[in-house]
């Protein structure tokens, strides 16, 4: 870990992050108001809208559960929760290694006595921070917006144990594209992979989401290791968890390992 | 002692693209000239050295260090300038020095302001706004800023005004004198015969001549054009038994090696009306270091 590349990552990316916190803000205010508690379906205002329940569906709104925590499942953690932070896991991880390679940027940092396992561990510890503030910066949100609007009916232990599940999901992403970042030299492939991949598993999921008779897609997409729903009827979820903690950590490692062997064309 | 040493060299990316099996080493406190056409391979040799590239044969050592599987610790002492230096696009040039001492665990590197002044450089603007030339200062600055032993230069004049590429001469000498290994590379052969004990020529990644630098300057030819205004004036003096190598109308290109006396008694005795030095082909100046006549010298 290089404390001085951690930093001017800090230093480089930090505007991005906050954007990604004030969308996801304004997300979570928007939907935790549209929640009725009286038990009103909002499937049902929105069927005002005239969208077709499969297009809603594609999106993850279907709630099966009525609690607080079940509507915040599906209508936050479904999709929207997935797709918000993954736009800045793409365009970091990619920033991060790829392009500096690209670019020739790496030239001075691998010229200054590091070894390059060190910068892709410090690279890799930076990505993951990085995602560790969007969640803790969601979950802290979302308790404070629930508790606001409807005190003392979100099922508190639930929520935090969702949004483990929501970091779990991302980190596992995060690795892939990580990965990609330092497989490929150029922006150009490494976004091909490192953004076409994890889009495909988001487009997978709203295909799944929407006809679910295409469920052997869902084996395709890491996301489909994290299904919400399981966490608010508390099903057992530490299979799949496990799951993505090995793809992350595999990914990772073979990560700084690919970076550490291949050629550059600094 | 060898500082650089490499062995059997080879990296292929095609029939003669790569380097294939160099050999040489450049002694402590030698500056060495790497010289060679644009593509020979002198950025790759370079690469190898340091530890970018993994070697398809043969390899590179820099203190007796393997360049590839110990570059961290090799680089602790070594200063680098890439041929085309990529900053970071959201950093001002003060930033970066920063950023580039903290890298090597400093505040500020020891001679950072030494080097600032000596290049004349102001680095608190955006990098992203700065010249060529400043860039190019900048790079130097941050190679030579935390004096390092060995120092690797790809190309370190390019984009530098006459004065400034005057001024990097001077302390590539002063660096001489306090024992720095130095090796740059360049494809200008006037640059390297100011600073240089050595050269070696590259082509196509072969290693074609390792020589003295005072060798090649006694035996340099130098073309000269002389320009006259009357075809009599001029065919007189072209048959003074010089070495013409070109003729056109109202010029003459000949070309000379080692005594210029008898040039000098041609021209006293003719009307030109003007002389240039004809700025020579890096492989003219090799060839005629060889002495191989058997090329076709007319296209100057």
């Amino acid at each position: 870990m290089i404390t001085a590349l951690y930093k001017k990552d800090w230093k480089a990316h930090w505007k991005l992050l906050l954007a990604i916190l004030v969308i996801s803000a304004m997300y979570l205010t928007v939907i935790i108001f549209m929640f009725d508690p009286s038990g009103g379906d909002v499937l049902e205002q929105l069927a005002a809208l005239k969208m077709p329940e499969e297009f809603l569906a594609a999106f993850g709104f279907t709630s099966a559960d009525p609690s607080l925590l079940g509507f915040l499942a599906s209508y936050l953690y479904g999709f929207l929760l997935l797709a918000l932070p993954l736009v800045s896991t793409i365009i970091v991880a990619n920033r991060l290694m790829a392009a500096m390679v690209d670019r020739g940027s790496m030239a001075s940092i691998l010229s200054s006595a590091v070894t390059r396992r060190q910068v892709a561990i410090t690279q890799a510890a930076f990505l993951i921070s990085y995602l560790m503030v969007q969640m803790l910066f969601i979950t802290g949100a979302g308790l404070v917006i629930s508790a606001a609007q409807f005190p003392g009916m979100l099922h508190q232990a639930g929520f935090l144990k969702l949004n483990g599940g929501l970091f779990m999901a991302h980190l596992a992403i995060s690795a892939l594209c990580f990965f990609f970042s330092c497989l490929f030299g150029e922006t150009r492939r490494a976004l091909a992979f490192g953004a076409g991949l994890p889009v495909m598993f988001l487009v997978m999921q709203m295909l799944v989401n929407y006809n679910p008779d295409l469920k052997a897609l869902r084996w395709l997409s890491f996301f489909s290791l994290f299904a919400p729903g399981d966490f608010v009827a508390g099903s057992p979820v530490w299979l799949p968890m496990l799951a993505l903690a090995l793809i992350a950590t595999a990914l990772y490692a073979a990560g700084v390992v690919v970076f550490d062997k291949k050629d550059l064309p600094l | 002692m060898n500082v650089i040493e490499i062995n059997g060299l080879t990296k292929r990316y095609g029939e003669k693209k790569g380097v294939f099996d160099l050999n040489f080493s450049i002694k402590e406190g030698e500056v060495f000239g790497y010289l060679g056409p644009n593509g020979s391979g002198k950025t790759t040799t370079i690469r190898h050295l340091m530890g970018f590239l993994n070697p398809d044969r043969g390899r590179c050592t820099i203190a007796g260090l393997d360049c590839r599987k110990d570059s961290a610790k090799i680089q602790q002492d070594v200063g680098y300038l890439p041929g085309e230096i990529a900053f970071f696009d959201e950093m001002k040039g003060v930033e970066y020095l920063r950023f580039m001492s903290a890298m090597r665990g400093k505040k500020w590197a020891e001679r950072a302001d030494e080097m600032l002044s000596r290049f004349d450089l102001d680095p608190s603007g955006r990098i992203k706004r700065m010249s060529k030339g400043m860039k190019q200062k900048l790079g130097l600055v941050a190679a030579l800023m935390h004096d390092p032993a060995t120092l690797i230069l790809d190309e370190p004049t390019s984009g530098l005004d006459p004065l400034m590429q005057a001024t990097f001469v001077a302390l590539m000498r002063e660096e001489k004198l306090r024992g720095k290994t130095i090796l740059m590379s360049s494809h200008s052969f006037e640059e390297i015969e100011k600073t240089c004990d050595r050269v070696g020529i590259l082509k196509e990644g072969r290693m074609q001549a390792l020589v003295e630098v005072t060798a090649l300057k006694t035996s340099r030819r130098r073309v000269y054009a002389l320009h006259f205004d009357s075809e009599q004036d001029q065919a007189a003096f072209a048959r003074q038994g010089l070495d013409v190598i070109w003729q056109g109308p109202g010029q003459v290109h000949v070309a000379l090696t080692g005594d210029l006396q008898p040039f000098f008694s041609a021209l006293a005795g003719s009307r030109a009306s003007g002389l240039d030095v004809v700025t020579q082909r890096l492989e003219d100046v090799f060839i005629s270091y060889y002495g191989g006549n058997n090329h076709d010298h007319s296209a100057v």
